[in-house]
């Protein structure tokens, strides 16, 4: 399964679209090019970024990397990666490795969304 | 201080009629009780769990001993093979311990009658299903327990305690007050982690093991606390167990036997079961970490982890065999390749290696050849024969891992795709990475060591 379900940009703040990408399955290293390939392509949409990881049910370190390596890519273009709906044991590989420490982690997508919202202080 | 010699010190001045109302200890184990604990501990008797280091038939153990008992038997509906291959005849804690079967569809009366001659006249006290119960070392059980009347003592959902046999209220007085005695509620693995935490923090209540220099501190044997390691009480680290540069550990932290923290992690408020190897820079906070295997009791989330670089399990022999049966198989397809690239070696080194400023476009391309041919691994074969070094791997190895992949454009993607092949990669499973890896020679964009 593709670790990637699909990506859309949301519209609701006309002056900065945030692309929302929607994670699901495993995300390991034997699949973590796809984000790679997709995040690129999803970068040069919007530097504002959501991955969604609501039904994702499994991460390994790999998949970690991979999407530590989009925050990386994000801030280089002077944009952010935020993440939302984390499960709790897609949270606990985070905490171990204190990987939270380097994301604004939201509930929902909605969320994370409205956190990139320029007229609304966080 | 052992439990014996607490014993002794705790025996009363009415010494000579306690020794003639002799205590001995019925433990009741129904097989089909405390299935949580075999689905959160796997491959191990629920009585044969650790709690702060210690299994909780030890700890009922040591309660038998601090109640005056010296004969335990101990009865139980399913297979006790793994219970005898543990406590054996009980010597080492200085109990004579025997064993007996019983019906699943037994009562307790069925069971008190089949016992009946390990009874004989004596007192006895019966641990009915229990796992954990509550006392204080420092206070005095024999008199007490001698002196009370038969019947049940405690009783909980979690199990139950109760005195039958020989009532000897006609030759011991009533004891006045009575020493602390209780069943905690246990059984879900929130109540486990909440009730070990609160052993540790009470731990002079109980018989915990380890060197103890101070309160709170329980060390066990060949421990190596690396220097920039930092302890923080109340902790109990098991035996065989390395603490690496670092590391916090603490406070609040039990760390079990044959146990390796790597350099700069913390392990705080958490439990480390035995066997654990625990990676570097991480922190463990709140959690129970078991082999591979990652829980929190607060939510109940529990994560296998297939990063051995992160949380593994310490196993000995799979890991020896697996390695000599790699290193035939990496040395049989050096030698193939050896053969293979013999002759195109001996030709085309001689025009390989000359100053490209000097050289012609024709020197250049076969140097491109040479390269995309892989002979400049060759002089290396000869260490995969001495052994020194893996044909393909992670880092240092002739071929590496990341060589197979044509994704990865920098080292740390090169050593996310090696983590992933050192942890999926089968003795076999490196030859098809081989062709692989000679095949991507052209794209490749990462170099070998």
């Amino acid at each position: 399964m593709a670790p990637v379900r699909n990506y859309h940009i949301d519209t609701s703040f006309s002056s900065l679209p945030v692309a929302v990408l929607f994670l699901n399955g495993r995300l390991d290293a034997s699949n973590c090019s796809e984000v790679h390939r997709v995040f690129s392509e999803v970068l040069r949409q919007s530097t504002s970024i959501v991955i969604d990881c609501t039904e994702l049910e499994f991460l390994d370190s790999s998949g970690l990397g991979a999407i530590v390596s989009c925050l990386r890519k994000a801030i280089e273009a002077g944009g952010d990666l935020r993440l939302s709906g984390l499960s709790n044991n897609v949270a606990l590989l985070f905490e171990l490795t204190k990987a939270q420490r380097l994301f604004s982690i939201y509930n929902d997508s909605t969320a994370a969304v409205a956190s990139f919202n320029p007229l609304k202080p966080e | 201080m052992t439990a014996q010699q607490l014993l002794h010190r705790s025996i009363p001045s009415n010494q000579n009629k306690l020794e003639k109302a002799r205590m001995k200890t019925l433990i009741i184990i129904r097989e089909n009780a405390h299935s949580w604990l075999r689905d959160t501990f796997p491959g191990q008797h629920p009585l044969l769990v650790r709690i702060c280091n210690k299994s909780f038939l030890e700890f009922l153990f040591d309660f038998s001993i601090i109640a005056g008992a010296r004969e335990v038997r101990i009865v139980s509906d399913g297979d006790m093979a793994e219970i005898r291959d543990f406590c054996h005849d009980g010597g080492r804690w200085g109990l004579n311990i025997s064993y007996a079967t019983i019906q699943k569809s037994d009562t307790i009366t069925q069971i008190h009658n089949k016992n009946r001659r390990f009874y004989a006249d004596e007192r006895i006290i019966v641990l009915d299903n229990l796992l954990f119960i509550e006392f204080n070392k420092n206070e005095s059980y024999t008199e007490y327990l001698a002196s009370s009347h038969v019947g049940m003592l405690l009783s909980s959902g979690q199990g139950s305690v109760y005195l039958d046999g020989a009532d000897q209220q006609s030759i011991l007085e009533q004891c006045g007050s009575s020493p602390h005695i209780s069943i905690p509620e246990l059984g879900s693995l929130p109540e486990y982690f909440r009730l070990s935490a609160e052993i540790l923090r009470q731990g002079s209540r109980y018989i915990l093991p380890g060197y103890s220099n101070e309160d709170g501190c329980y060390i066990g044997r060949n421990v190596v606390i690396h220097k920039g390691a930092e302890i923080k009480k109340p902790v109990i680290i098991g035996n065989n167990v390395q603490i690496m540069p670092g590391c916090v550990i603490g406070p609040e932290a039990v760390i079990g036997s044959t146990v390796i923290i790597d350099r700069e992690s913390l392990v705080t408020g958490s439990i480390v079961m035995h066997n654990t190897f625990v990676g570097e820079q991480l922190e463990v906070k709140d959690k129970i970490a078991s082999g591979n295997r990652l829980m929190d009791p607060a939510t109940g989330a529990s994560l296998q982890l297939v990063d051995a670089h992160l949380l593994s399990e310490i196993t000995a022999e799979g890991a020896v065999y697996e390695g000599i049966f790699r290193r035939l198989v990496h040395v049989l397809a050096a030698l193939l390749l050896f053969m293979a690239q013999l002759l195109p070696y001996l030709f085309l080194r001689p025009f390989v290696g000359k100053p490209v400023d000097g050289g012609t476009g024709h020197e250049h391309k076969i140097a491109q050849l040479f390269n995309r041919l892989s002979l400049d691994r060759f002089p290396q074969l000869f260490r995969v024969f001495s052994g020194s070094l893996r044909l393909i791997g992670s880092q240092p190895a002739v071929f590496r891992y990341a060589e197979t992949e044509e994704w990865p454009e920098n080292e740390m993607d090169a050593r996310i795709v090696e983590q992933f092949c050192t942890l999926h990669s089968h003795p076999f499973g490196d030859i098809p990475l081989l062709l692989k890896a000679l095949l991507n020679r052209k794209e490749s964009k990462i170099t070998a060591s």
